[in-house]
């Protein structure tokens, strides 16, 4: 099987284009499919298939932010104040690295995916009643961010963040996260924007992409410096990402909220069970 | 902010025509140039709107994109060392 697999760099273009999709459409830049299908069907290792998994997630950004851009899904503001945070929790993770067993984070993240998971489900089968995808207009009391895209309809979507500081903060988790188990942080923040700070999916899904491109190109720099990135397998991941992400991208725009959150759910519920796994493992 | 969209649109094209045309003729260098451009990308968007913000006279824009710089640049040195 992975002799097969090995033989050729079809299926890794296709299975590349596939997590672009997935990753653009839901803004979580599609390495959690790279690094499994790398390290289990080709036999990589795990610090390359990191690597390659990092240079995906930029091609997954950057492709699907030309449209995001075009479209206005994209909100740059919400973006630059929420990595502020990421940024700061991913260096207290390399301070806080190896104090906490990866047992017990694993299994606190599996937990946390699950929650993410079943309120993303919630919102999907309430979503008439759900304040999260029908955006209050009017701007709260305190810090906000406003924002607004056009649907397909031509009608304009104009939102308000709430909790922005809350959202913040957890925004610092994800970061924290990301550079504790090397998860992205997209998993995390599509959910806080869209459920807690009020962001229409779209948008938040569109606002993700922008910032885990971001995060992930100040790590890539670093691993490409040091020859830890394979060129050539990066590369055909990069040409399959980018095309699907650009597909991805111009789905997003003619796809419910409700799908979207749908699928978001499944997502998050099967990382959840994969996390789960490798903390029981360990 | 098209312009922004336009000048990311022509870097991902250079990147995507370098990568295309390594892994066609199995060339590492074009391979290389072209994976140099893409990660570069997030980090000249990051530049790019700063500036756009600066010039668009939103404040809050400005400081919150000079602080994820700054961010960045210390995580950076941090790994670094």
């Amino acid at each position: 099987m992975i002799e097969m697999f090995a033989m050729s760099w079809v299926p890794l273009v296709l299975i590349s284009a596939g997590a672009g999709f997935i990753g653009a459409l839901l803004g979580l830049g599609g390495g959690f499919i790279i690094v499994p299908v790398l390290t289990l069907l080709y036999g990589f290792d795990m610090r390359s298939a990191v690597g390659a998994a990092l240079v995906a997630v930029i091609a997954t950004s950057s492709g699907s932010s030309v449209t995001y851009l075009k479209r206005a899904y994209s909100n740059l503001e919400l973006a630059a104040f929420l990595e502020i945070s990421t940024v700061i929790g991913a260096v207290i993770a390399v301070l806080v690295a190896g104090q906490i067993p990866p047992k017990v984070l694993y299994i606190c993240f599996a937990l946390l995916m699950l929650v993410s998971a079943t309120m993303m489900a919630k919102n999907n089968f309430n979503h008439h009643k759900d304040a999260a995808l029908l955006p209050d207009p009017e701007a709260p009391k305190g810090f906000s961010i406003e924002g607004s895209f056009h649907e397909p309809s031509g009608a304009v979507v104009k939102y308000h963040t709430r909790h922005t500081w809350i959202g913040f903060g957890l925004s610092g988790f994800a970061g924290l996260m990301s550079g504790l188990l090397g998860v992205g942080g997209g998993i995390v923040k599509v959910p806080t924007m869209n459920l807690i700070m009020g962001v229409p999916l779209k948008a938040a899904s569109a606002t993700s992409n922008l910032m885990v491109g971001m995060t992930a190109a100040s790590t890539a720099i670093l691993m490409f410096s040091r020859g830890e990135i394979p060129i050539e397998t990066a590369a055909y991941i990069a040409v399959g990402v980018y095309f699907g992400a650009r597909a991805g991208s111009r789905k997003l725009h003619g796809t419910s909220n409700r799908n979207i959150s749908l699928i978001f759910a499944i997502v998050a519920a099967i990382l959840a069970y994969q996390m789960f796994m490798k903390g029981l493992r360990l | 902010m098209s312009l922004l969209s336009k000048i990311f649109s022509y870097m991902l094209g250079a990147s995507m025509a370098l990568l295309l045309s390594g892994v066609f003729f199995k060339i590492h260098l074009l391979m290389s140039a072209g994976l140099v451009i893409l990660i570069s990308i997030p980090i000249c968007r990051a530049v790019y709107s700063t500036v756009w913000f600066y010039k668009s006279g939103n404040a809050r824009g400005t400081w919150f994109s000079v602080a994820v710089l700054v961010a960045l640049a210390i995580s950076m040195f941090w790994h670094l060392h």
